[in-house]
């Protein structure tokens, strides 16, 4: 079942070269998205790895990376209207 | 009944890795970052849920899959305000404010990095 864990990690990390592209190209606007889409892949291919290597400790790296990027995100919204 | 849930870990991955995949080529090929957005809450409800049931199907012990659905809650939750706050920012650095005004018409600000 460790293979079926491993392929969804692969797909998953290949997920973040289009997130990648968006956060090069882009206005800052379409790059924030790309960041908050970049920050949902890594929460769940952390999962995913973390299952194939049987670690379940490594779980809370996905809970701490799922609250950090909530606060990430609403920063980098509020620094985009100028606000901060 | 371990063939049963093979494949319903085997499809519930299958159908998650792809469907963030396909999401992130959308965000990529995607015009602006209104329509841009859009593709964040697939991977974030319905992306994480099938992660979760194939977390739940395949591990046993509940500390594990337990973890796994804060983080679905939380992506679920932080999904709609993000997505509000960022549409909202990239609104009032377009156009300068958010409501706009009723009567004045929208002044549309310099775009300074198109």
């Amino acid at each position: 079942m460790t293979t079926a864990w491993l392929v969804a990690s692969a797909i998953l990390f290949a997920a973040l070269v289009p997130c990648f592209v968006a956060c090069v190209r882009g206005d800052s606007a379409s790059r924030l998205v790309a960041l908050e889409m970049g920050s949902v892949v890594q929460c769940l291919f952390l999962i995913t790895l973390s299952e194939a290597f049987h670690r379940v400790v490594y779980f809370d790296l996905a809970v701490a990376l799922a609250l950090l990027s909530f606060g990430g995100g609403l920063t980098f919204a509020r620094f985009l209207e100028r606000r901060l | 009944m371990h063939l049963v849930h093979e494949i319903v870990v085997w499809a519930s991955l299958v159908a998650s890795a792809t469907l963030v995949f396909l999401c992130a080529v959308g965000v990529m090929v995607m015009r602006d970052a209104y329509q841009r957005l859009h593709f964040i809450a697939p991977p974030a409800t319905l992306g994480a849920l099938l992660v979760v049931v194939a977390c739940v199907v395949d591990e046993p012990r509940p500390a594990a899959w337990l973890k796994a659905i804060v983080v679905m809650i939380v992506l679920g939750a932080m999904n709609a305000v993000v997505t509000h706050a960022t549409a909202r920012a990239a609104f009032v650095r377009e156009w300068g404010a958010w409501p706009p005004p009723e009567r004045a018409p929208i002044r549309r600000m310099k775009r300074e990095d198109t």
